[in-house]
C-alpha cells in the first residue's frame, strides 16, 4: 500500500492549516459551513480564497447538503417590505437579529414591493408571480434574478385560475439539462382541454401543448398551491371539491418529473384519504415529502413520507396546534410552523407533540415559502452578462 | 463465548506495530474493510502499513474507533461528551487526525473532525481565525491584503 506522505513538515510544531492539509480537507471544512457564512472566509488566506472562489463551489456545496441554511421569506400585512427570517437561528437568537428586510427585483413596470405573490423556491431561488403578467424567478442571496412574462396566455388567464386553485403552478430543476423550468397546467373550459405551458429558463422561452392529466385534477378537484419541488419531480395535493361526492375519488399526489418531463400519480395511503375532508397540503420536510391537516380534534397532523415513493413509510405525527403550518425540519429534527392563530413561529418535538418554543410577532401569513440558501446561478447568467 | 476475537496489525510511520481487533477496524475504516474483504489482508505475516500516520495519531485513532465500537449503544450525550473529551488537542493534533481520518476513510470520525474545525471558527473575525488555525503565511500579497482589510473592516 503507497501512500501519500505529508510527514516531511511534522516537526515544525508551528505549522499551519494551509500548509499541513490538502487543499481536498480545506475544501471539506468549506462544504460545513453556511454558503453565506463563505464569502467572508476568503479573506482567511489566498488559498481559501481560490477555493471559494471556485464556480463549482456553490454546486457541490447546495448537492452535498452538509450545511443547508434555511430561509422563511414572508411578506408580512403590516409592513411595505418583504422579510427574510434564518429558520436555522431563529429561536436561539430571537426574531429580531435573525429577519433582514429585503426587496423584490426591480421591474420596469412596478417600482415598488406591492403585487407580488409569492409562490415557491427550488435551490436557492424563489419563484414569484407579479402583477399584471409576470413571473420572477430571484435568489435572495446573490439577487441574481430573471423575469419573464406569461401574456401569451392571458387569453386563457392561468394565472387567475391560479388564485382560484383550478390551474397548477410549479417550479423545478431538471439535473439532466441543468436547467430550471416554470410549469403551468390549465383548463380551456370552452375547448374542455387541458394545457401545458413549460418556460425553460436555458432556452428563455415557453413552449406549450395540449396534455391528458392522470384523474382529471382541473376539473372537479382543488389543488393545493404551489407544487414542491422535490427529489426531481414537482408535487401536487389534489382534493376532490366539497360536495363532488366519493365518486370523484379521495386526493391524489400529482406529480411531474422533470427529466422525463411527464405526469404520474402516486397513490396516498387510504388512512390519509378517508379521515379528513379539509384539503390539506404538501410541504417538504427534512428532505421528505409531507402533507398536512387541520383534524377535526383541533390538532393538525401531519404525515411524512420519509423514504420517497415507499407507501409503507408513510407516518403520522400530531401537533396539538388547531391553525399550524408546517414549514421546516430544524436541525435537530423538530417541526417549526406558524402558529396562526397566535400569529407566531413555533417549534413542536415531533414524536411527542411537546410545544418546545415560541416565537415573534408575524402577521398576514398569506405570503411565504421556505428556500434554501444558494449561491447557485441561473443557466447563462454569465453569458448574458447578468449580475 | 465462541472463538477468540481475530486481531490484524497497523503500522505506523515509525514503524510501530499496532494489533487491534479486526472487528473494530473493519467497522469504521473503510479502506481497511476493503482490504479485509477482498482477500489482500494475510492474517499470519501482513501488517498494514500506514506511513503518513505517526504513531501517536495512530492510537488516537484506534482508541476512537474501540471505544465507539464497544459503545455504540450509550446515549447520544454520553457519547458527545466523550467525542468532545477525545478531540481535545491541539490545532496540530487535529489536523494529524483529520488527514488519518480520511486516508483511512473513518466517516464518522472525519465527519465528527470538520464539524469541530467549523465550530472553531464559527462566528469568529479573520484575525482570529488566522490565529485559531495557525495561519501564519496567508499567502496574499501586502497590497491584497490591505485592499481586503480596507474593503471589508468589520471582518477583521
Amino acid at each position: 500500500m503507497d501512500m501519500d506522505v505529508h510527514s516531511n513538515k511534522k516537526n515544525n510544531r508551528n505549522i499551519s492549516i494551509d500548509d499541513i492539509l490538502p487543499a481536498e480537507l480545506v475544501r471539506g471544512i468549506l462544504m460545513r459551513i453556511p454558503i453565506k457564512n463563505l464569502v467572508r472566509l476568503r479573506c482567511v488566506s489566498k488559498l481559501w480564497n481560490t477555493l471559494i472562489s471556485d464556480p463549482n463551489l456553490p454546486k457541490s456545496h447546495f448537492d452535498l447538503s452538509l450545511a443547508p441554511s434555511h430561509r422563511l421569506l414572508l411578506y408580512p400585512d403590516d409592513s411595505t417590505k418583504p422579510t427574510t427570517v434564518d429558520l436555522d437561528a431563529l429561536f436561539l437568537d430571537g426574531p429580531s437579529k435573525t429577519s433582514t428586510n429585503v426587496s423584490f427585483p426591480p421591474n420596469k413596470e412596478n417600482q415598488s414591493d406591492d403585487g407580488f405573490y409569492i409562490f415557491n423556491s427550488c435551490r436557492g431561488f424563489v419563484a414569484l408571480f407579479e402583477d399584471p403578467h409576470y413571473i420572477v424567478i430571484w435568489n435572495p442571496l446573490t439577487r441574481s434574478h430573471r423575469v419573464f412574462s406569461c401574456e401569451g396566455y392571458k387569453n386563457y388567464s392561468p394565472m387567475q385560475k391560479l388564485l382560484k386553485r383550478s390551474a397548477m403552478f410549479g417550479f423545478g430543476y431538471d439535473a439532466s439539462e441543468d436547467d430550471y423550468l416554470v410549469l403551468l397546467a390549465w383548463r380551456n373550459t370552452r375547448k374542455m382541454e387541458d394545457y401545458l405551458g413549460l418556460f425553460s429558463l436555458r432556452t428563455n422561452s415557453w413552449t406549450t401543448s395540449k396534455v391528458t392529466l392522470p384523474n382529471d385534477p382541473l376539473r372537479k378537484r382543488i389543488i393545493s398551491l404551489p407544487g414542491v419541488f422535490l427529489n426531481g419531480a414537482i408535487h401536487w395535493w389534489i382534493a376532490p371539491r366539497f360536495g363532488t361526492g366519493v365518486d370523484s375519488g379521495g386526493a391524489i399526489i400529482l406529480v411531474f418529473d422533470m427529466i422525463e418531463r411527464r405526469f404520474w400519480e402516486m397513490p396516498v395511503p387510504k388512512e390519509i384519504m378517508t379521515n379528513y375532508h379539509p384539503p390539506g397540503a404538501l410541504v417538504e420536510l427534512g428532505g421528505c415529502l409531507a402533507i398536512w391537516f387541520t383534524n377535526f380534534d383541533k390538532k393538525t397532523d401531519i404525515w411524512i413520507m420519509k423514504e420517497y415513493g415507499v407507501q409503507s413509510s408513510w407516518t403520522a405525527y400530531k401537533i396539538p396546534c388547531l391553525f399550524f403550518r408546517p414549514l421546516n425540519l430544524s436541525n435537530d429534527g423538530d417541526i417549526i410552523g406558524f402558529d396562526i392563530l397566535k400569529s407566531c413561529l413555533a417549534k413542536y418535538n415531533v414524536n411527542n407533540g411537546e410545544m418546545l418554543q415560541s416565537c415573534g410577532k408575524f402577521c398576514g401569513l398569506n405570503e411565504f415559502c421556505v428556500y434554501t440558501e444558494s449561491l447557485l446561478a441561473l443557466p447563462d447568467d454569465f453569458m448574458e452578462g447578468k449580475e | 463465548m465462541g472463538s477468540p476475537l481475530k486481531k490484524i496489525m497497523l503500522c505506523s510511520s515509525e514503524k510501530e506495530i499496532f494489533s487491534v481487533e479486526e472487528q473494530v477496524m473493519v467497522q469504521h475504516s473503510v479502506i481497511i474493510n476493503n482490504m479485509i474483504e477482498d482477500g489482500s489482508y494475510n492474517y499470519e505475516e501482513s501488517k498494514i502499513p500506514l506511513d503518513c500516520v505517526d504513531s501517536k495519531t495512530l492510537k488516537k485513532v484506534i482508541d476512537y474507533c474501540t471505544y465507539h465500537t464497544h459503545h455504540h449503544n450509550d446515549n447520544q450525550e454520553d457519547l458527545e461528551a466523550w467525542d468532545a473529551q477525545f478531540l481535545n488537542v491541539d490545532s496540530n493534533g487535529l489536523y494529524d487526525l483529520l488527514m488519518a481520518a480520511n486516508y483511512l476513510e473513518i466517516r464518522n470520525l472525519l465527519d465528527l473532525i470538520y464539524r469541530t474545525i467549523k465550530n472553531m471558527i464559527k462566528g469568529k473575525k479573520i484575525d482570529e481565525i488566522r490565529r485559531i488555525l495557525n495561519i501564519k503565511d496567508h499567502g496574499f500579497t501586502p497590497e491584497e491584503e490591505e485592499q481586503n482589510r480596507k474593503e471589508y473592516p468589520h471582518f477583521y
